[in-house]
């Protein structure tokens, strides 16, 4: 029985996913090399890909149709968790409640949350499966969703909120939803704000991010030229591993979380940042592979969610260190320093491999 | 297989990497179409102008090793403009910080049309900030701030010793004894163009290249007691309140080596604060009035006429002359301070009664103008006394020679009239006096230290030796005479001491004033072996006119400074001395 069920385990996603970490790893070192408070980041990185790696083997070993029989409970803990947060959870900022700490590990229980969001909306989204749902379960879908997604945003936190928006957007669209033209307006929308926001008026994006987030400090900009630099000073080969001026001087701030991707940009350059995006478009291969071939729409869906989970913040992370979104903390998935980020993302795709390793229908 | 779903999975995959498409377009824009611009913004980044932390400036101490002029350190706050995203938070935020208004700061964080194009627009926002101002606007955290540390002058003792120590500004001038020493106080300072880092500081292989290094300066040990200067400053405003004086100075030396143990001047200023009386315009009081002023000395001058005489061979303590009261010669009549007539008086006598008549026989009668001369050079009138002040004067000596000679000159001269001199050339002089006919240096440095601990000492130098060891003895025997018979106030109890004094009338734009004088006493001791001298003089002393003399007013501020001195000095009185010996 185990034996059949590891066959279907999805080694290709996890040998990516590993490479990715590693990469991640190195360009950490790299770039706090000349950092003194910032020694341990790479091995604390490797720590909790480790503690990620586990946590997906076993995330994958349990079946996510027991997962799915918990939707509510799970949803329930959504809740409690984000109200937690939005009541006890702080930040630098005093006025901003967006971080837990538990045994000083900082942890932002928005991303665990998602996930836990994603089983009891695939499974809410399946309920009328093989038939598209009907709009009993959309809105039903569309009140939990907007409850957990208000939630988030009051910490406040807009990126997140977004990305908890895209998530159910992409979802509910694969859900196979009759309106299909209204999820895709939807979809649209949501993908195309962050592609408007800074072609309005200075003043007006000014108001829209202090206002939604306090945390946009006067360093951003100045980081976004340093990271346009980065980037461009790398040109095709790069600088050279740990030689970016621009990092490895400190002209780059945050360069081993949000501006990790520049760091890559200058000491690895054009080829290097090819490279990675090559690794994450197998990724997204061997998601859109096991997604097609799971055994039911829950299924289906979970790895849909987890994917948009994943690439959304990839390209809202990019985005921004290109210059092409506005600034936003979304981190670059397996790649930025930080743990539970790390630890979530390993989760997720344990969910998928769970999916992959399901994919027979319950033969009772 | 769910064939419906299906296509829409390939749907939102296709959307996914759509949105990759710009993100890799605009890799593909800045790393390889734009790449030699941004090559070129990373160098200008990376290459700027550093200046690498100002070296402190040497330390001033007195003679014991008490710290008079230090250093405390303060910084520049400059900006680099282009790197402010929000003007007006961050003019909001720092004004308070860098004393300026919110507005006059956001104007200075404003870009001008010429400067948006370019990459680096640094400004000065702030200079002297301490050290806790810097650390609130370093906690400010803003992009763009720069600090480079310095150092400003800390004055120890706040006034005391002020046309002493001095100030050097800017641009390298000032007061006092730092402009003079000033290529060894201020250390050496470097400024470059090179890599740095984000916050303008060199980065390490960059100063491993340097060819120089920053060092600081060295100290330097001044000749001064700081409790002897504050005693004496004490005694001077005392003087200056009860005589009602518009202005004085006294001088301690030690005769022996030339050291300047005091200097004291009213009015003074706080060095400290020095941009602040340049900024009313009353930057004259940083002119320290004993080496800038000359003036007229009057009867003081006496002690040189009597010293040539004597030392010329021509005089001895047997010559005498009938003083008639008046002496004509070169057109001009010379008449005694109280136009009396003394009949017979010996060397002694006239220098008891300060006799101008008696002065100016000795200087027409029997020495002439050319030995009058030859010993007024030989005492160092006319040319600065090199204390090591900066300012110092060379005061105004006619000589034969001159083209504005006038024949009267020699009479008047004699006893301190129509030639002025400072209170420094004075001192040096009567040191020769007092030192046994062997002129000295006045000078206020005692030891120069190197920032490797390695000290010089500055030897007392010889300015020369005017008149014969015999000379000044006779000469000093005469004005301890001159003391104990006529000026009883200057006596000090348990001392015995020589001196002078004198009362100057004060030229002016038409002759001389009406009332108006300048008392002076110069004197030492205690005999034998003298090794204090002290000058003091008291400019336009407010008291009636029958006080209004340098042996009413002068002398007895030296008696009381002197009194003090000795004991302060541990110098035990004359017969505890003597038995002693």
């Amino acid at each position: 029985m185990h034996r059949s069920l590891w066959q279907h385990f999805d080694w290709g996603l996890l040998i990516i996913a590993l490479l990715l970490t590693i990469i991640g790893v190195a360009m950490i070192y790299s770039a706090t090399i000349g950092s003194q408070d910032l020694l341990d980041a790479w091995r604390k990185q490797v720590l909790y890909g480790a503690i990620g790696l586990v946590l997906m083997l076993l995330t994958a070993f349990i079946n996510y149709r027991l997962l799915e029989s918990l939707q509510w409970l799970l949803y329930a803990i959504t809740i409690l968790i984000l109200l937690f947060t939005l009541l006890f959870g702080s930040s630098e900022i005093s006025s901003v409640r967006r971080f837990i700490y538990i045994g000083g590990v900082s942890i932002q229980p928005a991303f665990p949350g998602l996930l836990l969001l994603i089983i009891s909306q695939a499974s809410l989204l399946a309920r009328n499966a093989p038939h598209s749902p009907r709009w009993q379960e959309m809105a039903l879908s569309l009140a939990l969703i907007g409850v957990t997604g208000f939630l988030v945003f009051r910490q406040p936190n807009l990126s997140t909120a977004t990305l908890y928006a895209a998530v159910w957007g992409a979802m509910l669209f694969g859900s196979g939803v009759n309106l299909t033209y209204l999820g895709g307006l939807g979809l649209g929308v949501l993908t195309t704000i962050p592609l408007i926001l800074p072609h309005l008026p200075p003043y007006m994006q000014e108001r829209i991010y202090n206002f939604q987030d306090p945390t946009r400090d006067l360093w951003a900009q100045y980081n976004l030229d340093q990271a346009l630099i980065s980037i461009g000073s790398g040109g095709l080969w790069g600088k050279g591993y740990a030689s970016g001026t621009q990092s490895q001087l400190h002209f780059l701030r945050v360069r081993h979380t949000d501006f990790i991707f520049s760091v890559i940009c200058e000491e690895l350059g054009f080829s290097g940042a090819l490279l990675l995006l090559i690794l994450f478009g197998l990724l997204l291969w061997r998601l859109l592979q096991i997604a097609a071939h799971a055994a039911d729409l829950t299924g289906q869906l979970i790895v849909v969610g987890v994917s948009t989970y994943i690439f959304y913040q990839l390209i809202v992370n990019l985005g921004m260190n290109l210059s092409l979104l506005p600034v936003a903390g979304l981190p670059l998935p397996f790649i930025s320093s930080g743990g539970s980020a790390l630890v979530v993302a390993y989760i997720g795709l344990g969910l998928v491999e769970s999916v992959a390793m399901h994919h027979r229908r319950l033969e009772l | 297989m769910l064939h419906g779903p299906d296509a829409r999975l390939r749907l939102i995959i296709s959307v996914l990497v759509a949105l990759l498409l710009p993100i890799v377009a605009q890799l593909v824009r800045i790393q390889v179409l734009e790449h030699p611009r941004y090559v070129e913004e990373a160098e200008q980044l990376l290459r700027r102008h550093y200046g690498l932390p100002e070296p402190p400036w040497g330390v001033i101490w007195d003679r014991n090793g008490e710290l008079l002029v230090g250093n405390t350190p303060v910084y520049a706050v400059g900006i680099e403009v282009n790197l402010i995203t929000d003007t007006l938070q961050t003019a909001r935020r720092l004004a308070p910080l860098v004393n300026l208004s919110p507005a006059e700061l956001q104007e200075k964080l404003t870009l001008n049309r010429d400067e948006k194009s370019s990459i680096y627009v640094w400004r000065s926002l702030a200079q002297d900030v301490p050290p806790a101002a810097q650390e609130k606007i370093a906690a400010l955290e803003l992009p763009g701030i720069t600090f480079s540390s310095g150092w400003v002058r800390y004055y120890a003792e706040g006034e005391l010793a002020a046309h002493l120590l001095g100030f050097v500004n800017e641009a390298g001038q000032g007061a006092g004894v730092q402009p003079y020493y000033l290529r060894f106080l201020r250390g050496k300072q470097v400024s470059n163009q090179g890599e740095v880092t984000p916050f303008s500081e060199p980065l390490a292989e960059e100063l491993a290249t340097a060819r120089t290094l920053p060092y600081p300066g060295t100290d330097l040990y001044l000749t001064i007691d700081r409790t002897i200067q504050a005693y004496v400053e004490g005694e001077l405003a005392q003087a200056i309140t009860e005589y009602r004086a518009a202005s004085g100075s006294i001088l301690v030396a030690d005769p022996r080596t030339g050291e300047i143990l005091a200097l004291a001047n009213y009015p003074s200023y706080e060095p400290a604060r020095y941009p602040e009386y340049a900024a009313l315009d009353t930057a004259d009081i940083f002119q320290n009035p004993a080496i800038s002023h000359g003036y007229e000395p009057g009867s003081v001058f006496k002690v040189v006429t009597a010293a040539a005489a004597l030392d010329s061979g021509r005089v001895d303590l047997d010559w005498s002359y009938q003083d008639v009261g008046r002496l004509e010669y070169g057109g001009v009549v010379v008449r005694n301070w109280n136009r009396a007539a003394y009949g017979q008086q010996d060397l002694e006598g006239a220098l008891a009664h300060s006799l101008n008549v008696g002065m100016a026989t000795l200087a027409t009668r029997v020495l002439g103008e050319e030995l009058f001369y030859d010993y007024v050079r030989a005492f160092g009138f006319g040319q600065p006394t090199g204390v090591g002040l900066a300012g110092e004067v060379s005061g105004m000596v006619h000589l034969p020679s001159d083209w504005d000679w006038e024949e009267s000159f020699l009479a008047t001269n004699s006893y301190g009239q129509g030639i002025a001199v400072t209170q420094f050339q004075l001192l040096s002089a009567v040191s020769a006096v007092a030192n046994e006919g062997t002129m000295m240096r006045p000078h206020v440095v005692k030891k120069r230290r190197y920032p490797d601990g390695v000290e010089v000492l500055i030897p007392p130098h010889q300015l020369g030796q005017p008149i014969s060891p015999e000379t000044a003895a006779t000469l000093t025997e005469l004005l301890a005479r001159v003391v104990e018979r006529e000026i009883t106030l200057a006596q000090v109890p348990g001392y015995r001491v020589a001196g002078k004094s004198g009362t100057a009338q004060i030229p002016g734009a038409g002759g001389y004033e009406q009332e108006a004088v300048i008392a002076s006493f110069i004197g030492f001791g205690p005999l034998p072996e003298p090794q204090l001298l002290i000058s003091v003089k008291l400019d336009r002393p407010d008291v009636p006119l029958a006080y209004r003399w340098g042996s009413y007013t002068a002398a007895p501020v030296f008696q009381r400074v002197a009194a003090r001195l000795f004991v302060l000095l541990g110098i035990p009185p004359d017969d505890v001395r003597v038995t002693a010996q």
